[in-house]
């Protein structure tokens, strides 16, 4: 593809475009099937989310291997967009096969709840692509507006209701904040464009002070997205509060579209500045990177505990933008793929203890699950220990390359923080993994139903995958290495 | 080391069949998955693989105690992971500032031999790796962790931490901290740190050993006390010490593994390790008691039995370095003796009219059969250690050449600096095969 003319330009959103028309037809299909026949399963509406997913995967695959790329205009087609488009595809199919037995169980409103997953997902695309601030504001917002609605989905659960109310009230502000950093920008360079404000630093016209500011106030907005000590207040509530899968896929889906996002407008186009937005990132990071950790520690639901380890993970990825090197960038998307496959195998292992509900969310229900589910609890243990980075599993060979990237550009300091936090982050993972395994299973009554006996097809099929893959990154990461370093961002 | 491990892996195994009642399985697995790791730890030569080796023995270790630990197993398990991890993150951080160093182009242990590094580097790296190897050999005063597990553990996983998991540490020093950093190493101060730590650990641990109503926490403290020694003939930097340091880990593999496997058949049979509530054991169960006081001799270090050579040589190496440490550490060995006659004698000897004790069955012929090749291991290395001395002697020789030549520069520089190191330049004169780097000295 050469971009000769508008078809082509058509052609490059293929993937967007397939899960919009997906997720049109199914929001049509709600309003209009007959509800007291029911002739179509909530199962079925699942599938066809997926099948979306998949086509629009193919459409992705095939841009990638038309080796197109593009940076005119305000979309860019690079080989970067497309992986973060596999990342997000990837962790959305998970996560409608995590949620096809749990919307199925809690009755949710299964049209509405798959095309507001699409859509959410469209919005992260469209995002990592953009290569102008308008466009990246309208991903953030479609992003956004999809997962406030699906915080609150479930009009039953009081506290979803909350945690929707709250997220949206600090993800406004956020976007706010987010809003003013742009005008700034505008107001230094006169652009929106990314590649106009990247020349700017080379001709060195720019305004120096309102700059600065602006880059300061849209970094502190991706920091609110990515949830970034201090600006995570709201992660753990509406984690906790949001139905299981929808915790999944904002812990998975949303960070890493977000984060992808950061990391292609900071380190390229705003590379220029990067001594001023570098220290104030490596103080963030730090404070995240030990702050989060150690309050996980305290944590005794398994919701609020993921989210802090999420959290945590923030801190870990934002060291890649304050080094700012080839390796940390590989070493970002190599630590966002392990991180994405291990979280969601966690999550469909969370989903399954909690009996496809919102029951069990406490660490002592995983007590002696390993006595009774062996196949499960060494399957969560392994996801932990990816978590936790350690050898073996990906997540070890992504805290590596992070490491490496950081001791290149000599911030020892970074290296040492992130690995005695890695240090305390044992602390809260090996907790589950000790009530898993050394204890014996919680006495059953009526405030701890018994977990179920049958694991769904589903959920094992995925466990299974999850748990190949991440091994396969942990003991074989070459491959993915050299695939991880061929992504380049476009200029 | 290969040798020990796959000596003491089947032995350990053998010696659990009636320790471990329940989840067998998962046990048994775990056992080849630790002997997988350790095997993949000695024989690397690749500083990833090494890593990746030294991490992955904590997993199986770790649920090893926790699943068929004693009472404390939780918080035994949960403290020797994170304490050992900490070390070993730490070193990682140094692993890959050296991979950035050389190139980033191999972590193979012969590239990494030759990344030059400043003095500062150096010391800093050591830090680094020291502290991973201190705290796995466990050197005082990283110590804290091992009684814990140990006492928790069942008696086969005590076996094999003894015996092979601590030796990790003091293989890390020799074939990885003293070629990497020779100019840290033969700084004096980091010398005499270390030879310090060495000797208060065998002091201070005897000291602890001493007052132990358990015989397993006594053992465990036993084998600090030991690694002192270790640490000690090492950081003599010469030929003897390098060489006495090797035996007594082989040796404190044999001896201290055949006393947590007594322990642990003292255990099944009364269900309790209290001292105290053992005594005159010796006409019940006579070759229980002979292979007992074997191998308590070899801990002790008496001559004839493989301790008094490791120690004897460690010793020497020590004192021609520095004499009133080795003096001290010589100590440690009336010390030992101070602590283990007490126990043998009051579980063994002494009156005890304890009616399960008339009827205690003496060994097993599975029991002979695990402790047989320890004993004889013990006595071999005691009577005639010459063999494996000879096979050890060419990569020991090569590790203090390195260390000799880079003490030289360091003597340069620091004659240069200022000139108050005469004693030490002392030593190059009085210890080892110090001809060549005589001749290299005057050159320059």
């Amino acid at each position: 593809m050469d971009f000769t003319n508008q078809w082509h330009y058509l052609l490059a959103m293929a993937p967007e475009i397939v899960l919009i028309g997906f997720a049109i037809g199914l929001l049509l299909f709600g309003v209009s099937r007959d509800k007291s026949k029911d002739s179509m399963k909530n199962r079925d509406l699942g599938w066809i989310a997926l099948l979306g997913v998949t086509v629009s995967a193919f459409g992705n695959g095939w841009l990638y291997a038309s080796a197109s790329s593009s940076s005119q205009g305000i979309v860019t087609v690079d080989t970067y967009s497309l992986l973060a488009n596999w990342i997000l595809l990837l962790s959305l199919a998970m996560v409608i096969l995590i949620s096809v037995p749990y919307v199925e169980r809690q009755k949710l409103q299964a049209p509405e709840y798959f095309a507001l997953l699409m859509f959410g997902t469209v919005g992260l695309m469209v995002m990592s692509a953009s290569l102008d601030l308008m466009l990246i504001f309208i991903g953030l917002e479609i992003a956004s507006i999809s997962i406030y609605a699906l915080v609150a989905i479930d009009q039953r659960s009081s506290r979803g209701a909350e945690a929707g109310l709250k997220y949206f009230l600090l993800g406004a502000f956020s976007t706010g904040i987010f809003l003013y950093g742009v005008a700034l920008i505008y107001g230094a360079t006169s652009s929106v464009n990314l590649v106009a404000i990247a020349d700017t630093f080379v001709d060195g016209q720019s305004n120096e002070l309102m700059l600065l500011v602006g880059t300061i106030m849209l970094a502190v907005g991706f920091c609110f997205k990515v949830s970034v000590v201090p600006f995570h207040m709201w992660t753990p509530d509406a984690y906790e509060g949001a139905p299981l899968p929808v915790t999944a896929y904002m812990s998975v889906a949303v960070k890493s579209g977000a984060f992808l996002t950061f990391y292609r407008v900071f380190s390229v186009y705003l590379e220029g500045a990067h001594h001023s937005w570098s220290e104030v990132l490596w103080g963030l990071s730090i404070l995240t990177m030990v702050g989060a950790n150690l309050i996980a520690l305290t944590q005794n639901n398994i919701k609020r505990l993921l989210a802090y380890s999420g959290i945590a993970h923030s801190g870990y990825l934002l060291m890649t933008l304050v080094a700012n090197n080839a390796t940390s960038q590989s070493g970002l998307l190599f630590y966002l793929t392990a991180y994405v496959l291990s979280s969601l195998g966690l999550f469909a292992g969370i989903v399954f203890v909690s009996n496809q509900s919102e029951t069990n969310v406490d660490v002592e229900n995983y007590s002696g699950l390993g006595v009774n589910y062996p196949f499960i609890a060494f399957a969560l243990t392994v996801f932990l220990l990816s978590l936790g980075g350690f050898p073996g599993t990906g997540g070890f060979i992504g805290k590596v390359l992070i490491l490496q990237g950081s001791l290149e550009s000599g911030h020892i300091s970074l290296a040492v923080a992130l690995v005695l936090s890695t240090l305390i982050s044992y602390g809260y993972y090996l907790r589950i993994v000790w009530l898993m395994w050394m204890k014996d299973p919680l006495a059953q009554d009526a405030d701890n139903p018994s977990s179920p006996t049958v694991v769904p097809m589903i959920l094992q099929l995925l466990l299974v995958f999850t748990l190949v893959s991440v091994i396969y990154l942990g003991l074989l990461p070459g491959q993915w290495i050299e695939f991880v370093e061929s992504i380049a961002i476009a200029k | 080391m290969i040798l020990l491990t796959t000596l003491i892996t089947p032995i350990a195994i053998l010696g659990s069949f009636e320790y471990i009642e329940e989840r067998e399985r998962a046990f048994y697995s775990l056992m080849l998955f630790l002997e997988f790791a350790v095997l993949g730890v000695f024989s690397s030569t690749d500083m990833f693989l090494f890593y990746f080796f030294f991490e992955l023995t904590l997993i199986p270790m770790y649920f090893i105690v926790g699943i068929w630990g004693g009472k404390r197993r939780i918080y035994a398990a949960v403290k020797f992971f994170l304490y050992t991890s900490l070390g070993s993150l730490l070193m990682l951080i140094g692993i890959l500032y050296m991979y950035t160093k050389g190139g980033s182009q191999s972590f193979a242990i012969s590239h990494f031999l030759e990344i030059p590094l400043s003095l500062t580097e150096q010391l800093w790296l050591f830090g680094a790796f020291g502290l991973a190897f201190a705290i796995k050999i466990p050197l005082f005063p990283f110590h804290t962790w091992l009684p814990d597990a140990h006492v928790e553990a069942p008696t086969p996983g005590s076996v094999i931490l003894a015996s092979v998991l601590l030796k990790m540490g003091t293989y890390g020093f020799i074939r990885i901290v003293l070629p990497f950093f020779p100019l840290a190493v033969s700084s004096p101060i980091v010398v005499t740190a270390l030879m310090g730590l060495g000797v208060l650990g065998i002091l201070v641990c005897a000291w602890i050993a001493a007052v132990q109503p358990d015989a397993k926490k006594l053992i465990a403290y036993t084998s600090v006390a030991h690694m002192g020694f270790v640490v000690l003939g090492i950081f003599a930097l010469n030929d003897t010490g390098l060489q006495g340091a090797m035996i007594i880990m082989i040796s404190h593999g044999l001896s201290t593994g055949a006393l947590f496997l007594l322990v642990g058949m003292l255990y099944e049979r009364r269900k309790t390790r209290n001292i105290a509530d053992f005594g005159g054991l010796a006409t019940m169960v006579p070759w229980l008691t002979t292979v007992f006081l074997i191998s308590a001799f070899a801990s002790i270090g008496v001559p004839g039995t493989s301790g008094f050579t490791g120690e004897f040589l460690s010793l020497i190496g020590a004192f021609e370095v520095q004499p009133t440490m080795a003096i001290f550490a010589a100590g440690g060995v009336v010390f030992a003796a101070y602590y283990m006659l007490p126990m043998i004698q009051s579980i063994f000897f002494n009156k005890n009219n304890v009616k399960e004790d008339a009827e205690m069955k003496d060994l097993s012929k599975r029991e002979i059969l695990i402790l047989v090749p320890l004993m004889v291991g013990i006595i071999w290395l005691g009577v005639y250690p010459k063999p494996f001395m000879d096979r050890m002697a060419p990569s020991l020789e090569e590790i203090i050449e390195r260390v000799e030549t880079a003490r030289e520069t360091n003597e340069i520089t620091a004659r240069d600096v200022k000139s108050e190191n005469q004693e030490t330049a002392l030593w190059i004169h009085s210890s080892g095969p110090s001809d060549i780097s005589t001749v290299k000295c005057r050159e320059c």
